[in-house]
């Protein structure tokens, strides 16, 4: 049963057949490439302070930006090398990758879902209260929401349109 | 190891009777698997951008001030963890691919070596998620001073983070990090327990009878994609 091959051709070992010398220099190249990216990441994280103002070397956009690249840096690093896909026919490459780029789109358009979340306020508490007492002919209600009623309970909303 | 894949002649390599991309089925079914995995992980990195972009400036943790802890160290230093833990793991892959490289020179010594120390990584990597997740579990000393106030008149005071509140801001936040860690952990964790397998069988001889070390590239494989989920997860869950 060990013998059964797929058809397709691949080096066996023959016993007693000489064992060659390592060949590992390329993958301590890729090593020193993954932790220089890293270390400046890293750095860049620590000497960049962001919110508090003290050093701002990079607004948090470029930051961002410049974190998001580098990462994409290691990964084709880890996928094309480790994972030994350069390796591979040009079709299998294509399938591989293509197929992920299109994460791509996905992200930009959830990113800006949340944005969107975050300014028109649709999934606060009160939203469903809102639409109920609007659709019931409250449209007083709205003063309520916009006066930070969002924070309170149902029935603390309710109490407060009656006084 | 492979060599091009050639049709008879005459006939597309299409037509049946070769590998077309010239690789395994087991290997091509891994590279899938791997392919339907990264959506998976995406899915869960894109709804914590969502809800981080969501919430309200400021209400968000900043990691680098939540995850500040070293062991044996009693004051503050942002990041130093978490980059030990990458470079870590960044290690692990580095072994892994060593014995990988000896697989493919049938030197069943070398991959003994460095597929032990790949297991060691991993289980390196684990048990300092578990200091991770235990220091952030426990929080600070200070805590969070509450508005809510206790029966003896003093304020509520909440202490680190779990699937209730969070000390340290956004509720979710604690939410979104259990869950995407603890899923990134759960993978190191059957990686470790794959190698094992594949190191036992090695040990015993069982890819020099068949003739080559493909089973441990395919470990190999799903061990680099641990590696390349965790670079993500680093990215936006520390750095950004």
């Amino acid at each position: 049963m060990d013998m059964q091959m797929d058809h397709y051709h691949m080096h066996t070992y023959v016993p007693g057949q000489p064992i060659e010398k390592p060949q590992t220099k390329w993958i301590w190249k890729v090593f020193w490439i993954l932790l220089a990216v890293t270390a400046v990441e890293v750095s860049f994280a620590f000497l960049n302070d962001g919110g508090s103002g003290h050093k701002n070397y990079l607004p948090a956009v470029g930051e961002k930006w410049l974190f998001i690249s580098l990462t994409l840096v290691k990964a084709f690093y880890i996928v094309f090398h480790f994972m030994h896909l350069k390796d591979e026919k040009f079709n299998f490459k294509l399938t591989i990758s293509l197929t992920t780029t299109f994460l791509i789109y996905f992200i930009a358009l959830m990113m800006y879902e949340g944005y969107a979340l975050r300014d028109n306020q649709m999934i606060r508490p009160d939203f469903f209260h809102r639409i109920y007492h609007e659709s019931h002919g409250g449209a007083a209600h709205d003063d309520a929401a916009a006066h930070g009623a969002a924070e309170h309970g149902a029935s603390e909303l309710q109490e407060e349109s009656h006084h | 190891m492979a060599h091009s894949a050639s049709a008879p002649s005459g006939k597309s390599i299409w037509s049946g009777g070769v590998a077309p991309f010239n690789v395994s089925y087991g290997k091509m079914m891994m590279w899938f698997f791997l392919i339907s995995d990264t959506f998976t992980f995406s899915s869960l990195l894109i709804s914590y951008g969502v809800m981080r972009n969501k919430a309200e400036n400021g209400f968000w943790p900043a990691p680098d001030e939540v995850f500040n802890h070293f062991p044996f160290y009693d004051g503050h230093i942002k990041l130093a963890f978490v980059s030990l833990m990458t470079f870590i793991l960044i290690m692990s892959s580095v072994t892994m691919v060593l014995a990988v490289e000896a697989g493919h020179r049938f030197d069943k010594k070398a991959v003994v070596k460095w597929l032990s120390w790949t297991v060691v990584g991993g289980f390196l990597f684990l048990g300092s998620q578990a200091w991770e997740w235990y220091h952030f579990i426990e929080g600070t000393a200070a805590g969070k001073v509450t508005d809510l106030i206790n029966p003896d008149g003093t304020n509520y005071v909440i202490h680190g983070a779990n699937l209730t509140y969070n000390e340290y801001g956004a509720q979710l936040f604690a939410n979104f990090f259990f869950f995407i860690t603890g899923f990134h952990g759960s993978h190191v964790f059957s990686g470790v327990i794959l190698n094992i397998i594949v190191l036992i069988m090695v040990i015993k001889g069982v890819m020099a009878r068949r003739g080559h070390y493909e089973m441990v590239e395919k470990v190999g494989l799903y061990w680099h994609f641990v590696d390349l989920v965790w670079v993500f997860v680093f990215t936006f869950f520390y750095l950004i």
